[in-house]
């Protein structure tokens, strides 16, 4: 009885999460298609400024403009990428849409309204940290090798668009559908962690460990990577931590959240190459967790 | 586009479509996704259907590798084939069942206006008690409330919690919230079952400390309800 409804259980979590991801997930390829048909060759990098700070910048504000999960947002930065935005640029989006966008501010607000400072922390942490990495990365003498080597070649551009609306369309449906089963592939494996460790390990396990100025950094960072919850409600969760947890630590869940969870992890791989991830995962990891201890330590 | 690729997302719409007609959407997410969720089942068809017909090799994607093929189909038989089930209590004890306070839950200052304490919800009676801890200012009101049995170890053995989920975005985030409940003199209903608790609120001695308890007149048995969470 108990590991046959444990196994249930695990289905419905399994399930949730996957229902739950999915219109974002369609959201995210429909942008990205709608990208592919707007703009034509190198003409996005074009518009971006010419500066290394302002690029990088102008990329973390368009993370604004797409107000979708995670999931969503790695075939944007995919196109992106094909498109010959910057590699680093390319990852600055990806840090940085997931929480710092127009819908996850106000449901941080709507969850944390007696301490507004959250909301701006959350935000002003996520711009720091992702433009960080961006610099980091951009210093990189040879961008391409940042990539996953199957990417730069996986999208042939190169024929031209047919000439009617509805060949025009059916062209987008193909595109859209074919990213979205790439991307769906590796969601299912990331809500099948997620369900595993959500059965397996028992949530109070994690939780009696963490009450001090570090650990509670720690634990709440590891909750963030383990739960992997939608950027957009993550904070309606942070918030039942509110009582018990230190602000640093939920400030930390809120930003280290949407960058890396084991969701997030997988569909970087499907762009990047994994010692770009690495690197990207314990750097994010350090800062965020810097931050969250000086949060603790100087001003909570 | 591949063919494989076509059935999966078309199967992918119709089992979003199955699961809204089933109803069993509301045990996976909250209420303010299920239209997002039908508009993407329908549009996923949508999608099918025009890829469908399009001019073949046009896409610059390859055919989905076989265990790619496989992780994706795992979801579709396991939603297809499986009775859909809401969390079950094992979850709940996995979780943690507050009974107190529960952060998440605000409590706005004039949340009980105009409404009478029998039509409160288990998520309302939690609100109440953040807004007024204290057990005596709560003793003798009325309360009517379901939710299924839960057995906390750590309260007396004719004690048991009327129980529910309380879910922001899908059931990953499900958070169990209970109210105690004092069978005395008698034995609690078996743990999981869905029960309708009629009675009022009285002050007792629970492991050294006073709480405010459900003295029940009556504990029904009741069908699980067609939306098991609260939001």
């Amino acid at each position: 009885m108990q590991w046959s409804a444990r196994a249930q259980d695990g289905v419905t979590i399994f399930l949730g999460v996957i229902i739950e991801a999915i219109p974002f997930l369609l959201l995210g390829v429909l942008v990205s298609q709608a990208l592919a048909l707007a703009v034509r060759g190198e003409r996005l990098a074009g518009w971006l400024p010419r500066g290394r700070l302002a690029s990088l910048t102008a990329l973390a504000g368009l993370g604004a403009l797409f107000p979708v999960c995670e999931c969503g947002n790695v075939p944007v930065a995919r196109r992106l990428v094909t498109r010959g935005v910057p590699v680093a640029a390319a990852m600055v989006f990806l840090l940085s849409a997931p929480a710092l966008n127009p819908v996850v501010a106000l449901s941080t607000y709507a969850a944390f309204r007696e301490q507004p400072s959250i909301v701006v922390y959350r935000l002003g942490f996520t711009f720091a940290v992702a433009l960080g990495v961006g610099l980091l990365l951009s210093v990189h003498p040879r961008p391409a090798e940042l990539l996953r080597r199957r990417v730069a070649t996986v999208e042939d551009e190169g024929h031209a668009s047919p000439a009617t609306w509805t060949g025009r369309l059916r062209r987008f449906a193909g595109g859209a559908l074919g990213e979205f089963v790439e991307m769906g592939s590796v969601l299912v494996v990331g809500a099948a962690l997620a369900a595993l460790t959500q059965t397996l390990v028992p949530r109070t396990v994690l939780l009696s460990v963490g009450r001090g100025p570090v650990i509670s950094v720690a634990v709440m960072m590891t909750l963030a990577v383990v739960l992997s919850i939608c950027s957009t409600v993550d904070a309606f969760v942070a918030l039942a931590y509110a009582g018990t947890f230190t602000d640093g630590s939920l400030v930390a869940f809120l930003v280290f959240g949407p960058m890396i969870d084991i969701k997030a992890v997988l569909l970087m791989l499907t762009v990047f190459s994994a010692r770009t991830v690495a690197l990207v995962t314990i750097v994010v990891a350090e800062a965020v967790f810097l931050l969250g201890l000086g949060l603790n330590y100087l001003v909570g | 586009m591949s063919r494989a690729a076509l059935v999966i997302a078309a199967a992918y719409g119709a089992y979003l479509l199955y699961a809204f007609g089933s109803g069993a959407l509301y045990f996976y997410i909250h209420p303010v996704y299920v239209i997002p969720t039908l508009l993407t089942g329908l549009i996923l068809l949508a999608l099918a259907i025009l890829a469908a017909r399009a001019p073949g090799a046009s896409s610059p994607h390859a055919a989905p590798s076989p265990p790619a093929i496989v992780a994706l189909a795992l979801p579709l038989a396991l939603g297809f084939l499986l009775p859909p089930q809401p969390l079950s209590p094992v979850a709940a004890a996995q979780r943690g069942v507050e009974t107190a306070s529960i952060g998440r839950v605000e409590a706005p200052a004039d949340w009980s206006v105009g409404r009478r304490p029998e039509t409160y919800t288990i998520k309302d009676w939690v609100k109440a008690f953040q807004a007024d801890p204290e057990p005596s200012r709560h003793a003798g009101t009325p309360v009517r409330v379901s939710g299924f049995v839960y057995r906390d170890e750590r309260l007396p053995r004719d004690w048991f919690l009327v129980s529910r989920f309380v879910v922001q975005c899908c059931a990953v985030d499900a958070q169990p919230i209970g109210l105690p409940v004092r069978v005395a003199g008698g034995a609690p209903p078996e743990a999981g079952r869905w029960v309708a608790v009629e009675g009022v609120w009285e002050v007792a001695e629970a492991g050294g400390q006073r709480r405010a308890v459900i003295a029940p007149t009556a504990v029904t048995p009741i069908a699980r309800p067609d939306q098991p969470y609260l939001y």
